[in-house]
């Protein structure tokens, strides 16, 4: 329990209220985010959890206002140590980008300018936030390359992102975000697109710099071995709306929400109390245009009841920090999820 | 290089990840070079290419040093009208008397000026209003866009016309109504090559990085359309130079007496010098074919050594 604990009376980092966003498409407007909120203290790890089209890549995308040309924050609130993005100007929020937040993104492959050197591309990343210049920002550049563990950063340093490697090129992805020192990444899928074995380097290697940074991350990710490996605390997003947050042990040990508990039951396990078939959450996340009436999940939920398809529900506390986005879990009256058990003893 | 030395402290105080990502180090020494390298090591096994280069810049070389390569003034009228070649008039000479080899040398210095000049206004001019155009978006890419096309609809040939009869031929005229008349094919290529471009993630990874639009702009997405925009350059100046030969010899391009391969090709409108006095107009023509056919090879082979593909 040690990683909670030791974070929970550092400050308040990033908080999020009452998001809503939407999109300008051709078939009128659509709110792929609709009312989150949700809060990052200084040094934790946060993994935003869902399917895809949950929400939760434009959830990390508009906390720094890069949605586009068609879409923007419809409502709410993206607080940094009390100042406000989603009313900043944008001349104001370019400083605030790769100096105070830092974002990674899916694909390694195309992060990276392919006509430039990894060096001058870090250089400018460096030049841009620091006062450093000349030979103090190339030294500077070949330091972060060493910290993301590039064995030869002087080498690497005059290389063209096409001879790395996936794994290399998401290090030198990360030492861009992190050229800055910034006090909070946001990594979108940043292992997804990188072979399993790369993929636990990159997850370690970012829990090391989070150590000796400092810094928050807030991870988004479909994966669930993924957020047990790097949470504190978890958010599980279904349908632009946030259905369940808790602490990573209570997601895992007792998940309250349907959606959550359908989830962790379409993983593969080793338990022997799980023999058979891998079970699914059968059908698919809803389209954003055709919402179901009452709560979003209801078509898809094995204990939907008749008030689940009117009114939608409230995310509200069952007791502590854990949140939960279900009546019918909140009353108690649902059967609770295997390893359930475990946690209660 | 540094694996099989001690290591220094910095590097142990590095755990496995650090050197997990050794093998991977280890490729990319070999294939380590500069992407400008690749390219000419690709043009350099293109033979037409490179011969089409070669011609090219030794043209270039010879409008340099015009004066030093001709034995006669351009302008000087000699008592024999219509000579055929000799010691004396190498080229022969033409039907006022003025000698053909040095009207031939001083005229590669107009092609070339027209074909370079015209190239280097119509692609920064068009290179900067695609870049915009598709980096912005909206209704101005909208309204330049309906610009292009209003340019590409027009018949040139008529404004030329028109403007030469306004303002007079000059080579200045020729050069700007040429440029001005170029640059939307330029602004349209530039323009969809950014609109594929900017949706790639280091756009989204720069935005994310706080670089300004203009910095993503003219530092990020310019030389990745640099490629085509090259191409088409080329290409344009064998264009130009052929366009100013068209002009010239309907009269409507540089006046005579300033020498261009194109007026002294007009000499070949009458019957008589077509079939008896071909050193009237074989050098010019040959010196037009050569040179746009030069040209046109270094951009075919431009356009095979940029293509990843290859």
């Amino acid at each position: 329990m040690s990683r909670i604990q030791e974070r929970t009376d550092d400050g308040l980092l990033l908080e999020v209220e009452g998001l809503s966003v939407s999109f300008q498409t051709r078939n009128g407007e659509v709110v792929p985010v609709d009312g989150i909120s949700l809060a990052v203290q200084a040094g934790e790890t946060v993994c935003i959890v869902g399917e895809s089209g949950s929400g939760k890549s434009v959830t990390s995308l508009s906390i720094l206002r890069l949605l586009g040309d068609n879409g923007r924050i419809r409502e709410g609130d993206v607080r940094l140590k009390g100042e406000n993005l989603a009313s900043l100007s944008e001349e104001r929020l370019r400083r605030i980008r790769g100096k105070e937040i830092s974002m990674i993104f899916q694909e390694p492959m195309t992060s990276l300018n392919p006509v430039f050197p990894i060096g001058s591309q870090l250089v400018e990343a460096i030049k841009l936030h620091t006062d450093l210049r000349g030979r103090a920002a190339k030294s500077r550049a070949v330091e972060v390359l060493r910290d993301v563990g590039i064995a030869r950063p002087e080498a690497v340093y005059n290389d063209y992102p096409h001879a790395l490697s996936g794994g290399m090129r998401q290090r030198v992805v990360i030492a861009m975000a992190l050229a800055c020192q910034p006090s909070l990444l946001i990594a979108d899928e940043p292992t997804t697109a990188l072979d399993v074995t790369i993929q636990a380097q990159i997850l370690e290697l970012l829990k090391q710099l989070q150590e000796r940074n400092g810094m928050a991350i807030l991870l988004i990710t479909h994966d669930l071995g993924v957020v047990a490996e790097m949470a504190d605390r978890v958010i599980v997003m279904y349908a632009g709306q946030i259905v369940e947050e808790a602490d990573v042990y209570s997601i895992f040990e007792n998940p309250r929400h349907p959606y959550t508990q359908g989830l962790l039951r379409s993983l593969p396990s080793t338990l022997a109390d799980h023999p058979g078939r891998l079970e699914a959450i059968p059908g698919s996340v809803p389209s954003l245009r055709h919402l179901p009436a009452g709560c979003r999940f209801h078509p898809r939920c094995p204990h939907a009841e008749e008030a689940c398809k009117r009114g939608e529900p409230e995310l509200e506390s069952i007791g502590g920090s854990h949140k939960v986005r279900c009546p019918v879990a909140f009353r108690g009256n649902l059967p609770l999820a295997a390893g359930a058990e475990e946690a209660e003893r | 290089m540094k694996r099989g030395g001690p290591l220094n402290a910095t590097e142990l105080s590095w755990p496995s990840p650090a050197n997990n990502a050794d093998p991977d180090a280890e490729v990319v020494q070999e294939s380590a070079e500069s992407y400008f390298k690749q390219v000419s090591a690709r043009f350099a096994r293109n033979k037409p290419a490179v011969i089409g280069l070669a011609i090219t810049l030794f043209l270039i070389l010879v409008a340099l040093l015009a004066p030093l390569l001709i034995p006669h003034s351009p302008y000087a009228v000699t008592a024999f009208f219509s000579a055929p070649p000799s010691g004396e008039h190498w080229l022969g000479t033409d039907q006022v008397g003025r000698d053909v080899w040095s009207r031939l040398i001083m005229a590669s210095r107009v092609s070339l000026l027209v074909g370079f000049s015209t190239v280097a206004i119509y692609v920064s001019l068009g290179t900067l209003i695609g870049l915009v155009s598709a980096y912005v978006g909206g209704w101005l890419d909208m309204i330049v866009m309906r610009i292009t096309d209003m340019f590409m609809a027009f018949p040139f040939l008529m404004v030329i016309l028109v403007v030469v009869s306004a303002l007079g031929a000059s080579l200045q005229t020729i050069i700007c109504v040429l440029a001005l008349f170029s640059w939307p094919t330029v602004a349209r290529l530039v323009r969809s090559s950014v609109l594929s471009l900017k949706q790639l993630d280091y756009v989204k990874a720069g935005r994310a990085l706080g670089l300004s639009a203009p910095r993503i702009v003219f530092r990020h997405l310019l030389p990745n359309a640099m490629g085509p925009i090259i191409v088409n350059a080329t290409f344009g100046i064998a264009n130009a130079i052929l366009s100013e030969a068209g002009l010239s010899f309907l009269g409507m391009g540089v006046p005579p007496p300033t020498a261009s391969w194109g007026n002294m090709l007009s000499d070949a409108q009458s019957l008589t010098v077509l079939t008896d006095q071909p050193w009237l107009w074989v050098p010019a023509g040959s010196m037009l074919l050569i040179t746009v056919l030069a040209i046109n090879f270094v951009g075919d082979g431009l356009r095979d050594a940029l293509d990843p593909k290859e």
